[in-house]
């Protein structure tokens, strides 16, 4: 199952289809504090964060994800490939980086790659 | 006419009728004297002819008796004297009573017809003690006979060898007498005739009462009267006047008599003849008279009245003309001052008439368009404005002038060349000194130059606002990236997973349509992103529009909402509801709220992320102004920075050229606001300014007048 968390309800609606037609069970959430909330009771293998978040910024939304979650894989996706920003997202945890508009093939094998991976360990 | 004129034709009238009462009184006055003189006059005569007459009458019969005292049979007394006496009696019976010998003792010693007894001693009558202790012709008062007739004795003395022998007497009927000699005299109504004898006693008068009577106790108590007598009893003759009571309808009321008085002289005694006529005598025939009179003075007075109204008038139209005449005099030169004044005075100078068209128009006005004044009288001056200012320049001038206000517009005129001039012109209502009103002055000047100057300013002005705006695009060029890429995102995914769930069979109509749909919002979306960039970039003109500014602080919402996403910044506002729409230009007022949000962005890059926000409030102000304020939780402004933040090139920015204040306050005060800025309390930076509901009279009537014409 994938978690998907973008506050732009249209981007996060699209980003979903493209995961349920690749075959995903995807769980969406246009709001990164129900998201955090959802991560502290359940098992988040894998999440494709938007990281121009408004209330908390994606980064912020990285940090505490991997405080509570280490395991969980990251797939960040952002509106502007902000260096400083993939750099501190690198910093803190092991992440894919993507760029929208989004690649649907790298970015659907990154998701598989990714759960593959989460599932693996 | 003024109460003074009036005062002046009243006191005219009243002398008028002064006059005229004096002219009548005067004249009626002199008739009445020459009546009264004729008057006494008249009675004098009467007096003189009676006063002769009586004379005349006893002369007569005293030369008669003397005749026949001259007899010795007479003398003796003897038969044939007595005889000659009955021969006399009987020649003259018709006017004599009786023929009396009387002697030298005053005893009767004949008489015939026999009246008295022979032997009565008579001489204690009063006229024959006089004959005789005087020896001379005496005639008697008159005395009732015993038969009851009034009579007179006449008595001539007898003399033989010059010894008095008595006397020869005659007794005379003085009824006949005054019947033929003084009832005869009726001057008028009430004139009659009186005589007294030298005793002062009453001998004739109408009033048969008073005869016999002495004549002071009939007067009594009039001392007028008295004065008279007292004259008559000195043998005087004359004329006067008395007052006396007289009865008129009951009631007693002073009247005057004039009289005329005359001696009778018989003899060695007089008596004394009085005429005397009242005074209404006179007046009843000045009746007439006075009556003619009055219709004469009061046909005078009306003349009078007549040409004494019709002179008033005529000094009043005469004077009123001299006046008008002086004020049109003083009129001419003030309007020929005035002409000088206007026609070297360094401006151009118009005058209108109450009908809106113009009556004047000085050199300065004519140079300018080399036109005549003829050709500018009326609304010829109207074919020199500008054709795009013809119909404002119109509306202002009729609006203003129907109002009686004052007005201020700039329009352009055409010069002599041809070539178009920008004046200012100023027109102010005229009213005369009794505050009618007469119709409109204005000046204009030429303000090309300024206007020229003002123009270029603006267009620098709008030039710069310009790069201002592109500048901060691009400030905002990641954000609005992000902004235009969302959508882009979102269409791009929607697409590739519909081809997706085709490829795989796995779709649905009904799942297609909703992905459409979703497509559909996001190009339009895109699309409206980039709308709201193109409107900031886009080199336009200012424009002047009715606006909320309500909607133009929520258009900048939606443009830095992205910005403020990246940059973790909250945006919030608080907008009054029902807010009055303003005069103005919204790109404009957009970049202001652009330029002091995004500055408060800027502001509070090292504010932690959850204290980082930017208000932006509107409020009515209540003074007919809108006051709108941007406030951000930075590190606020350093005081001495304040005064010259709103100067061009001062920033505190290491990019950007430091215009950006300086153009907002530029925009702010053609809007005929002002902006302030201060540090909030609670920290941050307060940013406020104001943007005013009506802009000066002229500019707002012009404006309204623009949408008026749409």
């Amino acid at each position: 199952m994938v978690c998907l968390v973008d506050d732009d309800p249209s981007v996060l609606r699209s980003t979903e289809r493209l995961l349920d037609s690749d075959g995903f069970l995807v769980r969406a959430f246009s709001k990164p504090e129900e998201f955090l909330v959802y991560a502290t009771s359940h098992h988040v293998p894998i999440v494709v964060l938007d990281i121009w978040m408004e209330h908390i910024t994606g980064l912020e939304v990285l940090a505490r994800l991997c405080a509570l979650s280490p395991r969980t894989r990251v797939i960040v996706i952002t509106g502007h490939d902000d260096l400083a920003a993939r750099v501190t997202a690198m910093q803190v945890g092991p992440v894919a980086f993507f760029t929208k508009p989004l690649n649907e093939d790298e970015f659907l094998t990154a998701v598989h790659d990714g759960l593959r991976l989460a599932k693996g360990l | 006419l003024k109460p003074r004129h009036k005062t002046a034709f009243i006191v005219l009238a009243l002398a008028i009728a002064g006059g005229c009462v004096f002219l009548f009184n005067s004249f009626y006055r002199d008739a009445k004297n020459v009546a009264i003189a004729k008057l006494n006059q008249q009675q004098l005569i009467h007096a003189r002819e009676v006063a002769l007459g009586i004379e005349d009458f006893f002369g007569t019969w005293i030369r008669s008796l003397n005749s026949l005292s001259q007899m010795d049979e007479i003398i003796d007394g003897d038969a044939v004297g007595k005889r000659y006496q009955r021969l006399y009696y009987e020649a003259h019976r018709e006017q004599i009573m009786a023929i009396t010998r009387v002697d030298e003792r005053g005893v009767i010693v004949d008489s015939y017809p026999a009246r008295d007894e022979v032997g009565n001693d008579l001489s204690q009558q009063k006229h024959i003690r006089e004959l005789l202790r005087d020896h001379r012709a005496v005639v008697s008062n008159v005395f009732k006979t015993i038969d009851g007739v009034e009579a007179v004795a006449l008595h001539v003395p007898l003399f033989r060898d010059g010894e008095f022998k008595g006397s020869i007497g005659l007794l005379i009927n003085f009824e006949d007498l005054a019947r033929r000699y003084l009832d005869p005299i009726r001057i008028s109504q009430t004139g009659y005739a009186w005589v007294i004898d030298h005793d002062g006693t009453v001998l004739y008068t109408p009033n048969q009462a008073y005869i016999g009577k002495a004549v002071f106790g009939v007067i009594k108590g009039n001392d007028a009267l008295d004065a008279i007598v007292k004259d008559m009893l000195d043998g005087h003759e004359g004329v006067a006047r008395y007052g006396y009571d007289r009865l008129v309808d009951r009631n007693v009321g002073p009247a005057t008599k004039y009289v005329a008085y005359m001696p009778v002289r018989l003899g060695p005694t007089f008596w004394s003849i009085c005429i005397a006529s009242a005074e209404q005598d006179v007046f009843a025939d000045l009746i007439t008279f006075r009556n003619k009179l009055a219709v004469v003075i009061g046909g005078l007075f009306v003349c009078g009245m007549v040409f004494a109204t019709l002179g008033a008038k005529a000094w009043l139209i005469v004077t009123e003309e001299e006046k008008r005449r002086l004020a049109e005099k003083n009129l001419r030169e003030s309007e020929a001052r005035f002409r000088t004044v206007a026609d070297t005075a360094p401006v151009m100078i118009w005058m209108s008439d109450t009908d809106k068209l113009c009556c004047f128009f000085n050199q300065g006005w004519l140079q300018f368009t080399g036109r005549t004044l003829d050709q500018e009288l009326g609304n010829g001056w109207a074919e020199g404005v500008h054709e795009e200012d013809v119909e404002r320049h119109r509306k202002v001038y009729t609006t203003s002038f129907d109002a009686r206000e004052t007005f201020t517009m700039e329009y352009r005129l055409r010069r002599k060349d041809g070539s178009y001039g920008w004046v200012l012109d100023t027109g102010t209502p005229r009213f005369s000194t009794d505050n009618v009103f007469l119709g409109y002055i204005g000046s204009c000047i030429d303000i090309s130059d300024r206007k020229a100057s003002e123009l270029e300013a603006q267009r620098h002005r709008a030039e710069l606002a310009h790069l201002s705006r592109v500048t901060l695009m691009g400030e905002m060029s990641a954000s609005l990236a992000h902004e235009l890429n969302q959508p882009l995102t979102g269409i791009v995914s929607n697409s590739a997973a519909g081809r997706r769930l085709i490829d795989s069979a796995r779709a649905t109509l009904p799942g297609l349509r909703e992905l459409l749909t979703d497509i559909n919002a996001d190009g339009l979306r895109a699309s409206e992103v980039l709308r709201g960039i193109r409107s900031m970039v886009k080199k336009g003109e200012p424009t002047r529009t009715q606006i909320n500014v309500n909607d133009v602080v929520t258009s900048v919402v939606k443009i830095v909402h992205a910005d403020a996403v990246l940059r973790a910044c909250q945006l919030q506002i608080s907008l009054e509801p029902d807010l009055p729409r303003i005069n103005g230009d919204p790109v404009q007022l957009q970049q202001v709220l652009l330029n002091l949000v995004l500055n408060g962005f800027d502001a509070m890059s090292n504010t932690p992320v959850d204290l980082r926000k930017v208000t932006i409030a509107t409020e009515s102000n209540g003074d007919s102004t809108i006051r709108v304020s941007v406030r951000d939780h930075g590190s606020g402004i350093p005081e001495p920075l304040r005064e010259r933040l709103f100067a061009p090139f001062f920033t505190t920015k290491t990019e950007g050229l430091g215009m950006g204040l300086a153009i907002v306050r530029s925009i702010i005060e053609s809007h005929g606001g002002m902006i302030e800025a201060e540090n909030a309390a609670g920290g941050g930076a307060l940013f406020h300014f104001t943007l005013a509901l009506h802009a000066p009279v002229s500019e707002t009537r012009m404006e309204r007048d623009a949408l008026a014409s749409r």
